[in-house]
């Protein structure tokens, strides 16, 4: 229809206009439709960047967590992680959601046991959108400064500035003495201090006796009582107060924690296998049966470390190349044969004589006489009453310090004055009269009275008696006949000493008749012949004994290199902790130093390490594991110092090879103190451990003022240095590095 | 009957119609440039929203390697240095230990890695300049008589730049929350604060350190 009020002139005036708008609206829808997308991608990418991270991160724990709940004595090999873990995950990949799932595999490194990398993918409906690699390891017992696995009740540390320098975890839970009313107000060294402080306790203790909770700790002040006082705990009603907490660990609160049960290990297997490690291809190690010591290898090469069977004594010396000698002394056995042969060992026969006195024969003898005789005694005459006063200590418990006065099952007395009245004897001297019988003087003589003998008759009886003859082996060998029924037997034999050596030194090594270069090992057995074989030993030495005394001066062991190259590794003294075994520390057990810096260079020993300086590096530091340690200064030396990380107990397994259970956790046994002998007789000397402690329970270094009051170095550099160290079921991560898919 | 229709008038517009006219017109115009103004302010500021943001999340993802890849070894893994978290334009830093060596020319992330006792863990900080607006990756050595310092001999890496501020808090030993905040290259004094800005924080873990 028409529109007759339009004037034709007029007409697409509105059609311009509508196109103008629409021109304009649709450059801003342009712009909007480009830039809606841009900020939907970004938001997509961070959520799927955020997801992704969470997923392989979700497969990292995943990895970690099938680690810890592994037996930490295990080594495991590839083929049982592929078996065990890796091919679950290569079939099917854990799902998180429709969307999201994750695909993990562990990887062993065949060079260095205990390390695995961990490479965790996080898939996208099916497809690769994120992944993580990360390198583990179990964490080693050497990066503790101090490890009690069961703390005694009665065992209270007390909290001095600076007693420990590193790590410091319990099964159990801290038992810890506030040394004064001061303690939190002070600003000087927290009580666990260093890079590496940290405090973890496994249990918790009940609530104490302030009715409000607490952080799992016990406290307690000299009188001995727990958390008898606000003034002792570092934390009230409200939580905890850092400023207290910066007192007793350096970083306060948040290094201050509850974990998880730290299980000490059941063997030491791992260095049993690089001990007697033999080279590839050839038989496995066979145990000797007779004590002795053997460095495994083929003829002209070892391959491993040293294995001794049966109790030892050794000392750690250093020639004057330098190089490492091993004096090794044992009580070995005899080889011999026994002969039972039955003998008649005649006994000769007596008869009773009796000899008639003779006539008018006369004996001299002493005369006695009975008379009274007057003596004077001191003697009860009377009894008078005395009112005295008296300061009594009155015990109200007992508790034990390992640092700052260092002792054991010290009681904890109370002073209170009392007065008593007590009765009391009168002594007075009293003259008496007695019947004795008393010598006169003189000599009487009397008449021969005759008396009776035994004589032999002349005469034998038969006696047939079985006697043992002891045949060397060479004689009975000779004429295998002439002992009939013999029985190989062990005599108790005589002491026997060897020598190893390990030529570390450029200079190689002169003495015992040979020359020997760098990178050879001279062994001296026990008959005193003298062999020398290629490559060196891995710094192991493992003893299916006792180590009834160790000392001297430690070096590294020869790591591998390209020659002029190598550089040393830590050493390790083993007494088969399985078996229950002891090392017994005898005298000052130091660190070789062969660096330039005359400071740290020790001026009674030559190429040792200063007493009193803690490693420059990790290359010579020691490792010592057994049930028990003791330590048993012979000399009468003031301080003993000990260089190395002591590992001292082992968890109990059952007959089903699972640890056995005590109070709810794994039983076990062992510890690090002073040797019994020192506890009853001598003085009071000290030691000082430069290293770290790991022991099952805290032994006795003291009890009542004998025995040995020691303090703890911790050395870091130690602590990073022992490979084979024994390693819990704690996995610690070394890295940790994530990228996007685009990447891989 | 012839009748004669009357002839169609050529008469043109008027001068009030043409005012009448050109009034809607300029109304119109008005409207239309206001609307053209409007949309173009906001294609600008979205843009400027998406550079600051992406600025943001880029130097978050530059940050979150050295976080992720924090473990603990003879230091902490990570350790903050803010005073005032809340106060973001104030000088703060962030210091991480890893083993990643992020500042070195043949940094490869991929390559096996093996384990050296000898050698330590890496050390570094991030610091946030609020002089420079900058955020900086420094490697830090030991200083003589403890402590560490920066190594001069490192050149040091720009995680960001134009940033208005940053923040860190501690969380727990492994994480640390991050606030970063970051601002357009040009003032415009119609923005809030005279400037376009954007917030971003986020939580990074470290998920190696127990």
């Amino acid at each position: 229809m028409h529109n007759s009020n339009t004037r034709p002139h007029q007409r697409g005036q509105i059609l311009l206009l509508t196109a103008f708008f629409v021109f304009i609206l649709f450059a801003l829808a342009l712009s909007y439709f480009k830039l809606v997308p841009a900020e939907l991608n970004s938001a997509l990418r961070s959520r799927q960047a955020v997801a992704g991270e969470v997923a392989t991160e979700a497969g990292f724990k995943d990895a970690v967590a099938w680690l810890e709940a592994q037996p930490a004595s295990d080594v495991l090999p590839q083929s049982r992680l592929d078996a065990d873990y890796n091919r679950v995950y290569a079939e099917t990949p854990a799902a998180l959601n429709s969307d999201w799932s994750y695909r993990v595999k562990i990887t062993a490194r065949p060079e260095a046991p205990y390390l695995y990398d961990i490479s965790s993918q996080a898939l996208f409906d099916g497809s690769v959108a994120r992944e993580s690699l990360a390198t583990v390891t179990r964490s080693s017992f050497a990066r503790y400064a101090l490890f009690i696995d069961t703390w005694r009740e009665d065992l209270i540390f007390a909290m001095t500035p600076g007693a420990i320098l590193g790590p410091f975890h319990t099964n159990g839970f801290f038992r810890l003495g506030v040394p004064g009313a001061n303690f939190y107000a002070n600003e000087s060294q927290p009580f666990v201090s260093g890079p590496y402080a940290f405090m973890s306790q496994a249990r918790l203790t009940e609530q104490g006796s302030l009715g409000f909770a607490g952080d799992g700790s016990a406290y307690y002040g000299n009188t001995g009582q727990f958390n008898n006082s606000p003034e002792l705990v570092p934390y009230d009603a409200n939580g905890g107060i850092d400023s207290r907490y910066r007192s007793i660990i350096e970083g306060g609160r948040a290094n201050y924690q509850v974990s998880r049960h730290i299980e000490l290990p059941d063997s030491a297997n791992q260095l049993y296998q690089q001990a007697v490690k033999m080279p590839e291809g050839a038989p496995p190690f066979s145990l000797p049966s007779e004590v002795g010591f053997v460095v495994p290898g083929d003829d002209n090469k070892v391959s491993g470390g040293l294995y001794i069977n049966g109790d030892v004594e050794i000392e750690l010396a250093l020639s004057p190349e330098g190089n490492q000698i091993h004096h090794l002394q044992q009580v070995v056995p005899e080889e011999a044969y026994r002969v039972e042969r039955e003998v008649n060992r005649p006994i000769p026969l007596f008869d009773e004589v009796y000899i008639p006195p003779t006539p008018g024969a006369t004996v001299t003898v002493p005369e006695y006489e009975q008379r009274l005789v007057r003596v004077t005694k001191q003697q009860i005459v009377d009894y008078r009453d005395v009112t005295q006063t008296r300061v009594v200590k009155r015990q109200v418990g007992t508790r034990l310090e390992l640092v700052g006065g260092i002792t054991t099952s010290v009681p904890v007395y109370e002073d209170v004055t009392e007065t008593y009245t007590e009765r009391v004897p009168v002594y007075g001297e009293v003259t008496v009269e007695e019947m004795q019988m008393v010598p006169t003087g003189n000599m009487i003589t009397i008449a021969d009275e005759g008396r009776t003998v035994l004589q032999p008759t002349g005469g034998f009886r038969d006696n047939f008696v079985t006697e043992s003859e002891i045949v060397s082996v060479e004689a009975y060998q000779a004429n295998p006949g002439a002992y009939p029924g013999a029985q190989s037997v062990l005599l108790p034999g005589g002491l026997k000493s060897g020598q190893v050596i390990e030529v570390t030194s450029d200079s190689g090594f002169q003495g015992l008749g040979v020359t020997a270069a760098k990178g050879t090992t001279v062994i001296q057995d026990y008959d005193g012949k003298v062999v020398v074989k290629q490559g060196s030993l891995n710094g192991v030495t493992f003893v299916d004994g006792n180590v009834t005394s160790v000392k001297g001066v430690s070096k590294g062991a020869l790591s591998a290199g390209e020659p002029g190259q190598e550089g040393f590794v830590g050493r390790y003294l083993v007494a088969n902790p399985q078996s229950g075994r002891k090392v017994t520390v005898s005298d000052d057990l130091l660190q070789y130093y062969g660096g330039s810096d005359a400071r740290l260079r020790d001026p009674k020993t030559a190429m040792a390490l200063r007493r009193g300086e803690i490693s420059p590096n990790g290359q010579h530091a020691l490792g010592v594991v057994a049930e028990t340690v003791r330590l048993k200064p012979t000399s009468g030396q003031n301080v003993m110092h000990v260089y190395g990380s002591v590992l001292a107990g082992r968890t109990l397994l059952g007959p089903d090879g699972k640890p056995l259970q005590e109070d709810g956790r794994p039983k076990v046994q062992g510890g690090f103190g002073t040797d019994e002998s020192l506890l009853t007789g001598g003085g009071l000397n000290k030691f000082r451990l430069y290293g770290g402690l790991v022991e099952a329970h805290a032994d006795l270094w003291n009890s009542g003022g004998k025995g040995l009051t020691g303090e703890l170095i911790y050395d870091p550099s130690v602590a990073q240095a022992l490979p084979l160290f024994p390693r819990s079921t704690d996995i610690q991560t070394l890295r940790y590095h994530d990228r996007y898919a685009a990447n891989l | 009957m012839l009748v004669r229709k009357p002839p169609h008038s050529r008469r043109g517009l008027g001068l009030a119609e043409l005012i009448v006219v050109m009034g809607i017109m300029v109304v119109m115009m008005v409207i239309v440039s206001a609307l053209y103004l409007q949309g173009r302010d906001g294609v600008r500021l979205s843009t400027e929203r998406l550079d600051t943001a992406g600025r943001a999340r880029r130097t978050m993802d530059s940050l979150s390697p050295f976080v992720i890849s924090a473990i603990r070894d003879v230091t902490p893994a990570l350790e903050v240095r803010d005073l005032t978290p809340d106060l973001l334009t104030d000088a703060c830093s962030l210091l991480v230990t890893t083993r990643e060596r992020f500042l070195s020319p043949d940094y490869n992330p991929t390559a096996l890695y093996v384990p050296n006792p000898l050698v330590p863990a890496w050390r570094y900080q991030v610091r946030f300049d609020p002089a420079k607006k900058q955020l900086l990756a420094e490697q830090l050595r030991l200083k003589a008589g403890g402590g560490d310092e920066v190594d001069p001999d490192v050149p040091s890496k720009l995680l960001g730049r134009d940033l208005d501020g940053c923040g860190f808090r501690q969380l727990s030993p492994s994480s640390v929350e991050v606030t970063l905040r970051t601002r357009a290259e040009n003032d415009d004094v119609r923005r809030p604060g005279g400037v376009t800005t954007s917030h971003l924080k986020a939580l990074l873990a470290a998920p190696g350190v127990p």
